[in-house]
């Protein structure tokens, strides 16, 4: 049986609106007028217990108003879902025990007192066995190495700090379903990474099912192993992580600080009269040069080299440690192609496959494989 | 038989309900009364309006008493009148800024995190305020209170009126939370409850008597500011604690009986409608 079931639910919001100017305010006094938005088209999906799903999606998706209409705490205007047997906003007091959920950009602690005072609370509020309650705590602070942070005021701790305290506070009640939106936003690297081998963690650990919303490419690629892609409150998108990597994520943009002018790794294409990247090859030992058909220069100034790398076609590693053997790189940046280009490649396959099955004795299945077969594989998987 | 089982097992559950409520609120409002205490010294600091305020009235009740010629006032001596000013503004200025709490809660959307809890909401920002204001009443009520006995010496308090003083006042702040709980729950459908509270509070100031005794008032203003809920929150209970009367003392645990009851019957309608409406702010 599915942990989650949805089925055709939708939210509009009504929103009023306000012209430009004081004629403008005036008139919106007198006459005011409303305009409806729809932040979630009738969606459909389901998820099986430990399932590790990404819920994505650009700003204003419709990702947070789908996880607070799962969390019971936004009335849907139509549609169905079922969260461990329960409709959430009809239940959500019952649901509320069983499920955790944490907001990136929000905190549930004290903000004056130390996050020990929090977890106290909240093992009353979800109404915890004392003896139960110190055992699970010593472990997650144990887990997520916070034992230092316990006595120290929320305020006082940096944001990184105070998120493994969040997620170890979400815990307390071992929770079946946990509803993660945004965890990672505004951490630095090592903590984001920190935060993203805490729920791999606690997914094998516990088998605990999570729902994660990220614009994080990151969180997506090395945390969730399905991820459903939401646009304008549409699912466009309803596949297994490994799929989405091999298609939508394989373009990497690595931007580099070298020691030596960036000039001298790269040699000008005579045929194109575009640069590309000219370095021997780290592994192999004729002083072959590395194959760079998938890299592009996209920037080269000074001692700064900006690259964007097909991984499909060249992977990264070689790339990288070939530019290492011929000098120091002092900075370097790798980032995952930012959502919008994702969706919009996500679109574009799919008005690609749909015209191609327009044309008669064409197999879409074969281009662009519908979302609820995809959801099954990873089912049965 | 079946029914006897039912039954019991009802009354086990309101039992397991019961028992574990307070628990969670007992827990809410000590953790409340923790934080708060973390800025102690701000709250002691904010309270130093109050011998501002309570050195310029002594002042002005002074020349009133001289300029007169009498001893009494409305029925009350100079010594009453600044220990009534003490204790009235013990309560006015303790007032935490809950609807302006709320109000952020609607909009940071943190109301995410407040709601998807087994408890309930309403009862969780009584516990959160009543801690908030106990601190703040407790720190104020001691600075009022020297700077009273400063100004008069000490009060001729009766044992009656200094036993009856908390409970009016205790019910008195139960009140307060209402009114201002129901005006910051207008946050699910204005977009500022500022103007709401500023009308409400001055109201309370005017009408509650906070700064002289309803009995100084003219009448008809004496008659209507006697009944409104105002004068079950502030006049109310410094004049128990200053000139406590039995006879007065039942009407008064009356009238704030009523006025709780429509103030928490007002709030859980509010509630209701307002929990439908949520409209949380960045998803």
């Amino acid at each position: 049986m599915s942990i989650i079931e949805v089925n055709g639910l939708t939210k509009t919001f009504k929103t009023r609106e306000r012209a430009a100017g004081l004629a403008g305010s005036l008139r919106s006094f007198i006459a005011p007028q409303y305009r409806l938005r729809e932040a979630v088209k009738p969606i459909c999906f389901s998820l099986e217990q430990g399932e590790v799903l990404a819920f994505i999606g650009p700003n204003g998706a419709g990702k947070s108003t789908t996880i607070k209409m799962l969390t019971g705490i936004l009335y849907p205007t139509s549609g169905s879902a079922q969260v461990l047997g329960l409709t959430p906003w009809q239940q959500r007091r019952t649901l509320s025990f069983h499920i955790a959920s944490i907001y990136g950009q929000k905190s549930q602690l004290w903000y004056h007192l130390p996050p020990q005072d929090t977890f106290n609370l909240l093992a009353q509020i979800y109404e915890l066995d004392m003896r139960e309650y110190s055992k699970r705590r010593d472990f997650l602070i144990d887990t997520f190495d916070i034992a230092d942070y316990m006595r120290t005021p929320v305020r006082k701790l940096s944001l990184g700090e105070r998120m493994r305290c969040e997620l170890a506070a979400a815990l307390l009640h071992k929770p079946s379903v946990i509803f993660l939106d945004e965890p990672t936003i505004g951490l630095d690297v090592i903590a984001k990474q920190r935060i993203r081998d805490l729920i791999g963690q606690l997914n094998r650990e516990e088998n605990v099912t999570v729902f994660l919303t990220s614009h994080d490419a990151g969180d997506i690629e090395q945390v969730c192993r399905r991820a459903i892609v939401i646009n304008h409150g549409e699912v466009i998108l309803d596949t297994p992580v490994a799929r989405l990597k091999r298609e939508y994520l394989r373009v990497k943009t690595v931007d580099l600080l070298l020691e030596e002018p960036a000039e001298t790794l790269l040699k000008s294409d005579v045929a194109s009269g575009e640069q590309r990247l000219s370095v021997q090859s780290a592994v192999s030992i004729h002083e072959e040069l590395l194959d760079t058909t998938g890299v592009r220069v996209l920037k080269a100034k000074g001692h700064g080299l900006k690259l964007e790398i097909d991984t499909a076609r060249t992977p990264l590693e070689p790339v990288i440690a070939a530019i290492m053997q011929h000098c120091h790189i002092l900075d370097m940046t790798i980032a995952d192609p930012p959502m919008e280009e994702i969706i919009a490649d996500i679109y574009g396959r799919k008005s690609g496959a749909q015209s191609a099955s327009s044309e008669p004795g064409n197999n879409v299945e074969a281009q662009f494989i519908a979302p609820e077969i995809e959801s099954q594989s990873i089912a049965e998987g | 038989m079946d029914t006897s089982i039912e039954r019991r097992s009802v009354i086990k559950r309101a039992r397991h309900n019961l028992r574990w409520s307070w628990r969670k609120y007992n827990a809410v409002l000590r953790v409340s009364i923790a934080s708060n205490l973390a800025y102690v010294y701000e709250v002691l600091f904010r309270s130093l309006f109050l011998i501002v305020l309570m050195f310029v009235f002594g002042q002005l009740w002074k020349t009133t008493y001289t300029a007169r010629g009498e001893s009494l006032l409305g029925g009350f001596s100079m010594n009453d009148m600044i220990w009534y000013l003490a204790a009235a503004e013990t309560i006015a200025t303790s007032m935490p800024q809950l609807t302006r709490r709320i109000d952020e809660d609607v909009r940071s959307g943190r109301l995410a995190y407040l709601l998807g809890r087994p408890y309930n909401y309403v009862l969780y920002n009584f516990a959160q305020y009543l801690g908030e204001r106990l601190v703040r009443f407790f720190i104020n009520g001691v600075v009022a209170a020297a700077m009273a006995l400063l100004l008069v010496g000490p009060p001729h308090f009766s044992l009656a009126g200094v036993l009856a003083w908390p409970l009016v006042t205790l019910v008195a702040l139960c009140i307060d939370f209402a009114a201002y709980f129901g005006i910051g729950l207008l946050a699910f459908w204005t977009e500022d409850t500022n103007s709401f509270t500023i009308i409400y509070s001055r109201l309370a100031l005017v009408l509650g008597g906070v700064l002289v005794p309803l009995e100084v008032f003219p009448q008809p203003l004496r008659g209507i500011a006697q009944a409104l809920p105002f004068s079950a929150i502030l006049y109310g209970p410094a004049r128990t604690l200053v000139h406590f009367d039995v006879g007065r003392f039942g009407g008064l645990l009356l009238q704030q009986g009523i006025t709780l009851a429509i103030g928490w019957l007002i709030v859980m309608a509010i509630y209701r409608v307002a929990i439908r409406r949520v409209n949380i702010n960045g998803g």
